[in-house]
């Protein structure tokens, strides 16, 4: 590679013969010679020259550390992954979780932010830089300009982790925001839930370092531009360059948006600035989806630079490459409010976005369509299976793959149904794992020998690698559709108890480990290859050629092809091949269309729907909502009158009219029948939603979870729509439930004869591993009764995931010790209330909780439906030894998990 | 056209447009069964079904003009 180096003279001689003016400054000439110190001291280990490549210029030596960089991220990030599926398997097979929701959450953000940022990210730049500076044949410049790039991105990704303890050690500081942040969550002064200052620095810097790296880009390409503007216009360019300008263009759209967002979280953290956290959201956003473009262009440009090399001849059309180029720039930028369908937006900017998120599948068709017809007529004589083959044909069918799920997300009636759940999740790990990792791996097999002089040393090395990547990333995709499926919302980790579900959880765990392990294979082989592989030179060879003999170390023995270049000439005029292409197009589009025009009566009455209030019929049920980050506050007028936690009351068949507002953080409702029309609805702080929507006709007790994270305590913040009996049938029993299957709503809690329910709080503070807690099933005369039921809070529970007793130390046991000295009893009141539809709660018997006793709960009640256990939240902190506040972060909240549903009937 | 320097060797095997045809309908494959499963359940089906006819008829599209299109020669 072409690079410059400006190493000191020995003599000086050097910078004595050169004019005072022309050297260089002095910090750059003290960067340089620190830099030279380090440099040689370090390539005297054997190891670090050959990894590092610190013999070669400096354009290698930087394009090489940001892989490496890239790829230990990648490491870090899966084993995020790991330990976050780690969790949810232990609580799907029964046990309770081991690493606090903290350290579980923050997996979660941190895997993404590794994954997308310090891997996919790096590498993409990595590889732009590489291609653009060989192919157009420019000479590097500005080194520290792209070390500081390089330097911010890596920095970046340690402060995004925030602040940790190291004696004693701590890491319930580090970001459990998401994979992102999502203004108001995380932000003081706005959330229960707060992270330190320097994870919005960190995204700062992120933004500055990719902008940086845009700068500096943008140098070079205007380089080669003054010096071949006159001799290159009007002919054809490198299609990927038109994808590295389109880049170029999208860079400033995509982290300009992040610099406001997270700019003004930081003004109104620490400067007392105002929030309107949806125009924050609708800023973020801007950033949040066109960033996941920005990275699918990496494996775009893979396939449209390494399929035409492996099938020696040019894209099939190359004006139908540049118009797909063209169309991802001019899109990608518009499309960010498809993550907020449900959200009080105007209904035409919904209707407008759904209808350019269709618009956007033309480019990617028109993408896979050309790689196809690209390799029609390549004799199989002609091609090798090398690993950038098949890496490249991966990220062609994974791109596919996770792309034709996207226009059904993309649909607004069906995000009602699916938003945020595992589905979702399966469609992003689609593009992610099997399209964006494998075209970076396609790339990486191509490149890696030209940079380090040496040949792959195994191709079987290689091929496992493969190998493990596709089943261990289709295998993540399918158990995450097939829990999606299921009605699993995405980041849940306290999970229903359906066997499905843990199957699921073990396959997806099973795909999580093979990933992993079969990344070994890589590291294996890339350092093999640098310490002992065979040398590789390109001398004499043109760029294919060298790509080809570079990819070739990865072929099996018995099926390589020459490397030569075979001369090409065009049989086929353009009119007949673009005669296909624009047919295909054609039909893609006018399919768009129609499935557009289709969606539109749906996705106005949706986004109509979450803006304002519906109609009101006669005996609609009122409904006031106040998200309180981890519990909802109801109050409620019509039918039913009165105030709940958590609870929403119904008689069944009523149509029943929520107005929703939050606090603290986005929060949804959602009710996820499988027989009748979803509700899903988000609730962004400072607007206001609206819900519309008939109560089954089945009493019951109905889970409603929160479909949107809102911080650490997520798991148990489960509300439930308690569908009463009508006022003729008052004692009616739960056969008709049971019969109806709860409406196929996964979330519903188990009913449990009260009599031999043997409720158990488990480490969460939850019975039965159920939130809520199991609906118990009784039955008395009609004139009134005793029913009972046991109960227990184990000692043993009580923990660092127990939301009952507040961390206010480092020692472990300092929660039980609470406990022990306040006689194991706490001031939250256990109890069994009475929902009377005219008033509202009636207490029927109360006493301070118990631990680590059994308790035989016992009252006399008449037919109607209760609340059993704590019916109202409990006050959490979490302060060990005063080390929470404004410099590390704050995790508070008002938590409710420990309740449940007495169904008291008159026949059993 | 033109063939492959003299050298190379002569082998059989499948061409690669087939594989990348049937990678691509193996994928599309993966992602209809995904979607699929939304139909059978009544009231998703309402919001799933236009955009699955729709891809059901882009997958048409893709074999048809596919072969159709001449080969990249």
């Amino acid at each position: 590679m072409a690079g410059a180096d400006r190493r000191p003279s020995q003599t000086g001689a050097e910078e004595a013969s050169v004019p005072v003016f022309e050297r260089p400054p002095a910090l750059v000439q003290f960067l340089d010679d620190t830099e030279e110190a380090i440099r040689s001291r370090l390539a005297k280990l054997r190891l670090f020259q050959r990894v590092f490549l610190l013999e070669r210029d400096w354009m290698t030596r930087i394009t090489m550390l940001m892989l490496i960089a890239g790829l230990v991220w990648g490491a870090v990030g899966g084993f995020d992954a790991f330990g976050f599926q780690t969790q949810v398997v232990a609580y799907a097979t029964g046990s309770s979780l081991h690493l606090s929701t903290q350290e579980i959450y923050s997996s979660i953000t941190l895997h993404g932010i590794r994954e997308l940022f310090g891997f996919a990210q790096q590498v993409e730049l990595a590889v732009l830089g590489l291609l653009t500076i060989n192919a157009l044949g420019i000479r590097p410049r500005h080194k520290w300009s792209l070390y500081t790039s390089v330097g911010l991105l890596n920095a970046s990704m340690l402060l995004l982790q925030g602040p940790i303890f190291l004696a004693p050690f701590n890491d319930n500081y580090f970001p459990a925001t998401g994979w992102y942040f999502l203004s108001p969550l995380g932000v003081a002064g706005q959330s229960a839930y707060t992270v330190a200052p320097i994870f919005f620095l960190g995204w700062i810097a992120l933004a500055a370092g990719v902008l940086i790296w845009t700068a500096w880009m943008v140098v070079h390409v205007l380089d080669w531009w003054r010096a071949h503007a006159r001799e290159t216009l009007g002919r054809r360019y490198p299609v990927f360059l038109w994808f590295v300008m389109g880049t170029l263009v999208l860079m400033p759209l995509t982290y300009g948006p992040l610099l406001l967002a997270a700019g003004w979280d930081i003004g109104v953290a620490y400067g007392g600035w105002a929030l309107n956290p949806l125009v924050n959201q609708v800023i973020f956003w801007m950033f949040g989806h066109a960033i996941v473009y920005v990275l699918f262009l990496l494996p775009i440009v893979g396939l449209y630079v390494l399929v035409p090399i492996l099938a020696r001849r040019p894209v099939y059309s190359y004006r139908f490459a540049v118009i797909s180029a063209v169309l991802f720039v001019v899109l990608t930028p518009l499309l960010g409010i498809h993550h907020l369908y449900l959200a009080p937006l105007p209904a035409w900017s919904i209707w407008l976005t759904e209808a350019l998120s269709y618009a956007i599948v033309v480019p990617s068709a028109i993408t896979f369509f050309s790689i196809w017809m690209t390799v029609k007529g390549v004799p199989a004589r002609q091609w090798e299976w090398n690993a950038v083959a098949l890496f490249s044909t991966l990220a062609f069918g994974g791109a596919i793959f996770g792309g034709l799920t996207g226009p059904i997300n993309a649909n607004v009636p069906f995000d009602v149904d699916l938003h945020n759940s595992m589905f979702v999740l399966a469609h992003f790990h689609a593009i992610t794992i099997l399209a964006i990792v494998a075209g970076a791996f396609a790339l990486l097999y191509a490149f890696f020998p030209i940079l380090t002089g040496r040949r792959w040393y195994s191709a079987r090395l290689a091929h496992a690698h493969f190998a493990a990547t596709a089943v261990g990333g289709t295998t993540i995709v399918l158990a995450m559709d097939q829990l999606g499926s299921l009605g699993v919302l995405r980041r849940e980790v306290i999970l229903p108890l359906v066997p499905a579900i843990t199957t699921d959880q073990l396959l997806l765990f099973a795909g999580i480990i093979v990933m992993l392990g079969g990344q070994l294979f890589l590291v294996a082989n890339g350092l093999l290859t640098v310490l002992v592989g065979p040398l590789f030179s390109a001398s004499g060879l043109s760029f294919d050629e060298a790509v080809r003999l570079a990819a070739q170390s990865t072929a099996p023995a018995g099926g390589r092809v020459p490397v030569a270049d075979v001369p090409f000439s065009r049989g086929r005029p353009r009119v007949a091949r673009e005669r296909a292409e624009v047919a295909w197009i054609a039909t893609v589009t006018v399919l768009l269309v129609l499935v557009t025009a289709a969606a539109t009566s749906g996705t106005l009455s949706v986004a109509n729907g979450t803006s304002s209030p519906g109609a009101e019929p006669a005996g609609t049920e009122f409904v006031t909502m106040v998200g309180q980050q981890y519990y909802w506050s109801v109050q409620e007028s019509g039918p039913v009158n009165g105030s709940f936690d958590n609870a929403i009351v119904a008689y069944a068949g009523a149509w029943v009219q929520l107005n929703l507002t939050a606090t603290g953080a986005t929060q949804s409702v959602l009710i996820p029948f499988r027989s009748q029309a979803v509700v899903d609805v988000q609730v962004v702080p400072g607007s206001e939603s609206y819900a519309e929507f008939a109560a089954p006709n089945a009493p019951g007790v109905y889970g409603a979870p929160d479909g949107e994270y809102d911080g650490p305590w997520f798991g148990v913040d489960v509300s439930a729509l308690i569908v009463l009996p009508s006022p003729s049938a008052t004692g009616a029993n739960l056969d008709a439930f049971e019969a109806y299957g709860g409406g196929g709503d996964i979330y519903n809690p188990p009913v449990t004869p009260a009599g031999t329910a043997d409720l158990v709080a488990n480490g969460e503070g939850v019975f039965n591993f159920s939130v809520p807690g199991p609906t118990l099933a009784a039955s008395v005369p009609a004139l009134g009764g005793t029913v009972g039921f046991s109960w227990e809070v184990p000692l043993a529970s009580i923990g660092i995931n127990n939301y009952l007793v507040n961390v206010t130390s480092n020692d472990p046991s300092a929660q039980q010790q609470y406990v022990v000295d306040h006689n194991y009893t706490l001031p939250d009141p256990f109890g069994i209330e009475r929902i009377v539809p005219s008033t509202g709660l009636v207490p029927v018997v109360s006493a301070p909780l118990r631990i680590d006793a059994v308790v035989n709960e016992t009252a006399t009640v008449v037919p109607g439906v209760y609340l059993y256990g704590l019916t109202v939240p409990v006050d959490y902190s979490y302060d060990p030894d005063g080390a929470s506040g404004p410099g590390t972060g704050t995790q508070t909240g008002w938590v409710m998990g420990l309740w449940g549903v007495l169904w008291v009937s008159t026949s059993p | 056209m033109t063939e492959a320097s003299p050298s190379a060797p002569t082998r059989r095997g499948v061409a690669p447009f087939t594989v990348f045809f049937l990678v691509a309908m193996l994928a599309a494959a993966g992602a209809v069964f995904e979607i699929s499963y939304w139909v059978g359940v009544p009231a998703f089906a309402p919001s799933t079904l236009p955009p699955l006819l729709g891809i059901l008829g882009a997958l048409v599209a893709f074999f048809v003009w596919g072969w159709r299109a001449p080969p990249n020669e």
